[in-house]
């Protein structure tokens, strides 16, 4: 803050913002450790990681084997010995392999100790789309984790959310799983200087008001859903936008309230539509807001199909005009 | 790496005595609760595993880390987890440490450093590298020992752990019990080698076959791997060579297992074999085992019967926190 209370900000984009946030955590804690595949001298598959093993070392930016489901367990040790580990799983289709180490041990440490353990361990993994790599490097599959009591699920959107909640993430006592969306490592924005800035878990944000409609979007579908309420204000329809950001715990309050002033809600997301978190959403505003509703609520999703390599992606998942189309319909 | 082999005192073996009797009365007694149906769910037997956990005992300090598994009782107890708070635990109580939540597959103890266990088979290999993991990032003079079936050993979380804590020099001690069967098949129907320690050599770490049911044997291997851990040179695999003399669960029928072998087994039994050790040495006169043998029973009657008449969990039990500082979804 400046001496006139206005934040001071820079522009930068996703990944430096994440790797400022590491950057600035493991000054701040010396507890804090990285571990990964190739997150040490090579910087990250991704470059996420760049500059932090020459100023911290080869210990808390460590290196790690092709060993995805040893090392989530690894990382749970270490929390319980008094460590805030941060371990990278390169693409979350890789999470599949940290499904027992995850669900069935992390999660539950705390519960199965009364509190006795906590589990201060973050897994960051690049998530979705973008890269046009395949079946096996592309998924959202966030909603595996959402179920799950005792995770913690974050998904941010913007570079100012992703350093403000994967600060918030490693300061939390509990497993989080943080979903970095590789499609939007390179976009831009605004971010607060100071170190402090930090962004709570579990509670929305509001990226677009608007009084006809409520799409909630998260990670790269904010954007998508953001150019398309463009589009359409040139229609006279004022969209709003609420990014939930975190998913587990869900800010459901924020998604009611703004469904209550639109009376009509929207769900975007990248994953399948099937048993995708967009179902959770439209659960909730059914069980609590089902009277603010004048219309049917809308999912638009990625389709229920495998991904395919190269340019073929994109025929899979909402694009800007699709989601113009659909919400026309909606506020029709 | 050949030591002098560790001279205990008598005090010292008669402590280690004292915990397998403990242990095997624990066992007896929760088996007859059990095969009298006074209790649903289920337990493993650890009898026939005394010497293993009894020596693992004797060498970890205050502050070093168990990470065990179903079999692990003996350790445990020896850890330091109170035989009573052990019971309720494992008859899911509203008075025991987890308040009821853990049960027997997942015991967990942090007062004395004991956590990891799973019911996933495996996972506390990986878990118990990353305690040690910790314990040498920050500094601390603090070893881990992790234990594990044979059957556990064919667990692609075994592979990876044994692998890093190698890379790594972790301070850690894997303790095989090779009790030659996997629930209900024989290990030499799911690996290749005799000995699980032979895979040590693939990760270039010590791998040594020691005789399970031998506490004074055992001790003097895990002297070495803990004090090797200690000094920063990194794990060691010791593979205890053992029997299971009860079934894999309480009522199991055993159709699997050779009566021969079983009778053969028997006769190595580890308490009855120390007992007539420590007799035989003249390191102790018959009414001192007595006594001990009189005041383990009555301390795990007494917990077992304080246990089954705790209330079990209920709602207010149950439905706990489940996430740290309060947060809820």
């Amino acid at each position: 803050m400046t001496a006139t209370g206005k934040i001071e900000e820079q522009t930068l984009s996703m990944r430096w913002s994440i790797t400022h946030a590491l950057d600035e955590e493991l000054a701040r804690d010396d507890r804090v450790c990285l571990i990964g595949q190739d997150i040490g001298r090579p910087g990250g598959t991704f470059g996420l990681t760049r500059g932090l093993y020459d100023k911290y070392g080869a210990r808390r930016v460590r290196d790690a084997p092709i060993s995805e489901e040893g090392l989530a367990d690894l990382a749970l040790g270490a929390a319980i010995a008094g460590c805030r580990p941060v371990l990278e799983i390169m693409f979350m289709d890789f999470l599949a392999l940290t499904m027992d180490a995850l669900v069935n041990q992390a999660a539950k440490t705390y519960y199965l100790s009364d509190g006795a353990i906590a589990v201060p361990m973050v897994v960051r993994t690049l998530a979705g789309a973008g890269f046009r790599v395949g079946s096996h490097h592309s998924q959202s599959l966030e909603s595996w984790f959402t179920h799950v009591p005792g995770l913690k699920v974050a998904y941010p959107s913007t570079p100012s959310d992703a350093k403000g909640m994967l600060k918030a993430a490693i300061r939390d006592d509990n497993p989080v799983l943080f979903c970095e969306s590789k499609a939007l490592l390179a976009r831009k924005g605004p971010v607060p200087t100071t170190s402090d800035h930090l962004v709570a878990l579990g509670t929305a944000d509001v990226k677009r008001a608007g009084t006809d409609v409520t799409v909630v979007a998260y990670g790269r579908m904010v954007h998508v859903v953001l150019d398309a309420a463009e589009r359409l204000a040139a229609d006279g329809i004022e969209v709003e936008v609420v990014d939930p950001r975190t998913l587990l715990p869900l800010d459901t309050a924020t998604i009611l309230e703004s469904v209550a002033k639109t009376s009509r809600l929207a769900i975007v997301h990248e994953a399948a539509g099937p048993s995708g978190f967009g179902a959770e959403i439209a659960a909730r505003v059914a069980d609590e807001g089902l009277y603010y509703l004048d219309a049917p609520i809308k999912r638009i999703t990625g389709a229920f199909c495998p991904i395919p390599v190269g340019d073929a992606e994109d025929l899979l998942f909402p694009d800007a005009t699709r989601v113009a189309d659909e919400l026309r319909a909606l506020v029709r | 790496m050949t030591r002098k082999k560790p001279v205990r005192s008598v005090p010292d073996r008669l402590a280690t005595y004292r915990l397998m009797a403990l242990a095997r009365e624990f066992e007896e007694q929760l088996g007859r609760i059990f095969a009298e149906g006074r209790l649903g769910g289920w337990f493993h037997s650890c009898i026939g595993h005394e010497a293993t956990g009894a020596a693992a005992a004797a060498l970890l300090r205050e502050t070093d880390h168990l990470v065990p598994y179903h079999r692990s009782r003996v350790s445990i107890l020896g850890k330091g987890m109170p035989v009573r708070a052990l019971a309720l635990e494992i008859m899911g109580r509203a008075g025991a440490p987890s308040r009821g939540r853990a049960g027997e597959a997942h015991i967990n103890y942090a007062p004395a450093r004991i956590y990891g266990t799973t019911g996933v088979l495996g996972a506390n290999i990986p878990i118990a590298a990353g305690v040690a993991y910790g314990a040498q990032l920050r500094g601390l003079d603090e070893v881990v020992v992790c234990g594990f079936g044979e059957g556990t050993s064919n667990r692609g979380a075994f592979h990876e752990a044994m692998n890093m804590a190698a890379i790594w020099d972790l301070p850690v001690v894997y303790i095989c019990e090779n009790n030659l069967y996997a629930e209900f098949s024989p290990a030499h129907e799911q690996m290749r080698r005799t000995d699980v320690a032979d895979r040590a050599a693939g990760y270039g770490i010590p791998g040594v076959v020691v005789d399970g049911n031998d506490p004074d044997a055992v001790y003097a291997t895990l002297a070495d791997a803990i004090e090797r851990a200690r000094a920063g040179d990194g794990p060691t695999l010791v593979e205890a060579k053992t029997y299971r003399l009860q079934g894999h669960y309480e009522g199991d029928p055993q159709s699997y297992r050779d009566r021969a072998e079983v009778a053969e087994w028997a006769q190595r039994d580890p308490v009855v074999c120390y007992r007539r050790r420590l007799l035989k040495d003249h390191l102790l006169p018959e009414d001192d085992l007595k006594q001990v043998e009189t005041e383990v029973a009555e301390e795990v009657g007494t917990a077992l019967a304080e246990a089954l008449a705790a209330p079990p969990a209920g709602r207010e039990e149950i439905f706990g926190e489940i996430y740290a500082e309060g947060t809820t979804a």
